[in-house]
């Protein structure tokens, strides 16, 4: 990966919160292709690592090299996303009292206001959404408000919403978390689907498991700092890696 | 006869004022407590308009309207009411639009109570608690809607046009942005949506329609003060709105049918008249409270507050 160019970068980032570091001086380059897992202890700064590349939180200190090729100390949250980046969150956030397909229409939806006023739901956009409620299994949900479905449909749905912003780099918050085991198996063929098409993805899991398999590099954090950063099975092998996991 | 026709027309007004309002609270579940001032801008620019065009000719910024040889009445006084409210909505949305939750309604509400006092103390424009009278309903296609029959069939019209609109923006992307907001305005942000803009346009298109029921209000009653635009008003038109049914256009209607025949049961109930007022005040009150309580969606609505 080396000769391959980064997709996105951080230079130093850093986030405080009532002055303790949540990320400290964190840098890391991420490629199209690439499945990267972030793993590390509870409080470590895994969200909010996604969430300063995502623009939820502006950093603190050091530079973002976003996709688009632009870069930013502080990122604004309504940038991240045209900009190539989407993700899901780690406690599920969608917009319950509103359908599940208008979920997934809003983010085709124009950003400017008055192209989306006076724009209508195109022939694309149908399709593209069909796609994507069946590639999930939820085509049957689909007039359904999102508040009466299950907690993995929800997981699921989104899902399916950052895979309809078409992003380069796509980060998912401890995407398995509270799903049965047919789902896992959807979510996991979608993430190989993804790297097939070269997408970035950038993803939390506390699942050894399903890190190990799924993941071409993975990033161990403590205290808001990286680390190790390798292979599953180099970073894996490090003893404050294994200490962390399980005990001393 | 007149009775009721009376009554629909007013009814046709709220609608209008509800209808809109429900935009900015059903929809976009922004809690505004500045319609009032629009609607109270819309029933005096009309009053202006039509009863006392002089009191703009001799204003030193009458040069400066769009329409330097104006012609007085309805349409002039509606077009010059829709410019002040662009320019206030606009304005207050800008900075406003930054925020929500309770900042945005105690802001609002400032707004509303500027806005009364502006009407009670503006003497030179708006003859301060005297009111405006003599406003005459106008001529649509050369005909005078100088009757209680045609003038109702008018102000349905406008009703009509206005719940289309809304229905429009409310279908429209644009419309599942604003729904979006109101559910989760930070994840509407980060899928790349600046949202102030989309608050800031619905804000306006929802001044607009409160303008133009004031105008049909003032040519309704042909006359203007500022008691009808104080903050009990404010109350009034947001229990409207959450009784019908918020993000519902048909309780939009419903709100506006049961709040203004509700003050008439009163009358046929022979309420002592030194009472009717306050009554009319905790039925609403006790409303509010009841829905909150029991169904705080509105009767027909789709949203929880």
């Amino acid at each position: 990966m080396q000769n391959m160019k980064a997709i996105l970068k951080t230079e130093k980032i850093s986030k405080k919160f009532d002055g303790i570091y949540a990320v400290k001086d964190f840098s890391v380059e991420l490629f199209p292709g690439q499945i990267t897992g972030v793993i590390g202890p509870n409080g470590s700064g895994k969200t909010t690592f996604i969430n300063l590349i995502t623009g939820r939180y502006f950093t603190d200190g050091g530079t973002i090299y976003l996709p688009n090729g632009k870069k930013t100390h502080h990122l604004k949250s309504h940038r991240a996303s045209p900009a190539g980046i989407s993700r899901t969150f780690q406690s599920v956030h969608l917009f319950y009292q509103m359908s599940v397909l208008d979920n997934l229409y809003n983010v085709l939806t124009p950003r400017n206001p008055i192209v989306a006023l006076f724009s209508r739901r195109s022939r694309s956009d149908h399709k593209r959404v069909a796609e994507v409620l069946n590639e999930l299994g939820l085509w049957d949900k689909r007039r359904e408000k999102v508040q009466n479905l299950s907690y993995g449909q929800k997981k699921l749905l989104e899902i399916g919403r950052a895979l309809l912003m078409d992003a380069k780099v796509l980060c998912f918050d401890e995407p398995f978390a509270g799903l049965f085991p047919a789902m896992i198996e959807k979510v996991r063929e979608i993430f190989l689907k993804l790297k097939s098409q070269g997408k970035c993805i950038l993803w939390v899991e506390h699942n050894i498991n399903l890190i190990k398999e799924l993941s071409d590099r993975v990033i161990f954090m403590d205290g808001g700092k990286l680390l190790a950063d390798g292979k599953a099975t180099e970073v894996f092998a490090l003893p404050e890696v294994l200490e962390a996991y399980l005990g001393e | 006869m007149d009775y009721v026709i009376s009554i629909l027309t007013t009814i046709g007004v709220y609608a209008i004022l509800s209808l809109s309002l429900n935009l900015l609270i059903g929809f976009n579940g922004l809690l505004s407590l500045a319609h009032i001032a629009f609607f109270g801008i819309g029933a005096y620019a009309v009053a202006i308009g039509t009863a006392t065009p002089d009191l703009i000719s001799s204003q030193p910024w009458s040069n400066i309207l769009p329409y330097p040889h104006w012609q007085p009445g309805f349409g002039a006084g509606l077009m010059i009411g829709l410019e002040i409210t662009t320019l206030i909505a606009g304005g207050v949305g800008l900075v406003l639009n930054r925020f929500g939750g309770e900042i945005y309604c105690i802001a609002t509400m400032g707004i509303g109570i500027i806005a009364t006092t502006f009407f009670l103390n503006a003497t030179s424009i708006t003859q301060g608690p005297l009111g405006i009278a003599g406003v005459t309903p106008p001529d649509v296609f050369g005909i005078p809607l100088n009757s209680p029959g045609r003038y109702v069939i008018f102000v349905w019209a406008c009703t009509f046009i206005v719940w289309a609109l809304c229905f429009w923006v409310s279908r429209s992307p644009f419309g599942r942005i604003i729904q979006s907001i109101r559910e989760d305005e930070l994840t509407t942000r980060l899928f790349g949506f600046y949202t102030p803009h989309f608050k800031l346009i619905n804000f306006i298109l929802s001044a607009w329609m409160a303008t133009l029921a004031g105008g049909l209000f003032a040519c309704h009653l042909q006359f203007v003060d500022p008691t009808s635009f104080i903050t009990s008003e404010t109350i009034f038109i947001v229990t409207m709105v959450i009784l019908g049914g918020l993000a519902s256009h048909r309780g939009a209607f419903l709100g506006a049918i049961v709040m203004v025949l509700l003050p008439e049961a009163l009358r046929f109930l022979h309420a002592p008249p030194e009472y009717a007022a306050q009554l009319r005040q905790i039925i609403f009150g006790l409303f509010l409270v009841i829905l909150m309580i029991f169904r705080p969606q509105g009767i027909l609505g789709k949203f929880k507050l």
